[in-house]
C-alpha cells in the first residue's frame, strides 16, 4: 500500500470516534441479546415464535449504522489515491509533480543545451573550488 | 476498430490502471470485512445479509467516486462508475461472510 498523502487529524479523530462508536455498539448489541436470552419470556404459552431472538432496538441499529458509515468515510480519507489512466494527464501530472516525465528525452537532447549557463556553472564551480583550495 | 482509433488518441496508462485496480481491491477488502461486523451486530440472516452488503458496497463505491476520483471516474477507470460499482464485489464477498458469521456468533446468539 503506498501512502503518498499524509492523514490528516481529523480524519484520524474520525476513524478514532466512530471505532469507539461501533465497538459500544457492538456491546449494546451483546449486552441486550444476553439480558433477553436469560430472562424468562412474558406469558410464554400465549404465541409460540420460532426465532427467540428479539429484535435489536432502533437506536443501536441507528449506532452500528451511522458509525460503520462514518468508519468507511475514514477509511476512504486515509491516504489512498487514483492515478490517472490517461497518458496526458498521467504525463502532465508527472512534470508538475516531479519535474520530469516520459518526454524528458525530448527535452534533455543536445541541441537544447544552455551552453552559456553551463559555462557560467563551471566557471563559478572552478573558483569556489580555488577558494577552498587557497585556504 | 473503434476502440483502436480510440486508444491510438487517447493512450491508456497500464500502469496507472493496475495501480487504481490494485488500491481498489485492497479498499473493498478492508471496508468489506467492517461491514460484516456491522451486519452481524445487527443480527442479519440469509438473504437481508447478502441485501445489506450490496447496498453499502454501492456507498462506499459512491464514496470512493467522491473522495478519490473526485466525481469523475472516467479519468481513472475504463468503464467509469460501472467499474467502480462492480470490481472486486465477490472478491469482497469472502471477507464479509468470515465476520458476518464470526459476529454474529459473538453477538447474536
Amino acid at each position: 500500500m503506498s501512502n503518498p498523502t499524509p492523514i490528516s487529524i481529523g480524519t484520524k479523530l474520525l476513524i478514532l470516534f466512530s471505532s469507539v462508536l461501533l465497538a459500544h455498539s457492538i456491546y449494546s448489541a451483546h449486552e441486550h441479546t444476553h439480558l433477553y436470552s436469560t430472562r424468562p419470556p412474558p406469558q410464554a404459552s400465549t404465541s409460540y415464535s420460532p426465532n427467540p431472538q428479539h429484535k435489536l432496538p432502533l437506536d443501536i441499529i441507528l449506532e452500528t449504522i451511522i458509525s460503520v458509515s462514518l468508519l468507511s468515510i475514514g477509511i476512504v480519507l486515509s491516504g489512498w489515491e487514483f492515478r490517472p489512466i490517461q497518458w496526458r494527464k498521467w504525463a502532465g501530472q508527472l512534470e508538475r509533480e516531479k519535474g520530469q516525465g516520459p518526454y524528458e528525452f525530448l527535452e534533455s537532447r543536445l541541441g537544447f543545451i544552455d551552453i552559456r549557463a553551463k559555462r557560467s556553472e563551471f566557471a563559478s564551480w572552478v573558483k569556489e573550488h580555488e577558494a577552498t583550495k587557497a585556504t | 476498430m473503434d476502440e483502436e482509433h480510440e486508444l491510438l488518441i487517447n493512450p491508456v496508462v497500464q500502469e496507472s490502471v493496475l495501480h487504481n485496480t490494485k488500491t481498489i481491491s485492497d479498499l473493498r477488502s478492508l471496508l468489506s470485512s467492517l461491514l460484516g461486523i456491522a451486519a452481524g451486530t445487527l443480527g442479519l440472516e440469509s438473504y437481508a445479509g447478502f441485501i445489506f452488503y450490496f447496498v453499502m458496497s454501492a456507498f462506499t463505491s459512491l464514496l470512493m467516486g467522491v473522495f478519490l476520483a473526485g466525481g469523475k471516474p472516467k479519468e481513472y477507470f475504463r468503464g467509469g462508475w460501472w467499474d467502480l460499482l462492480s470490481s472486486d464485489l465477490i472478491g469482497g464477498l469472502a471477507g464479509y461472510v468470515l465476520t458476518w458469521t464470526l459476529f454474529l456468533g459473538l453477538v447474536g446468539v
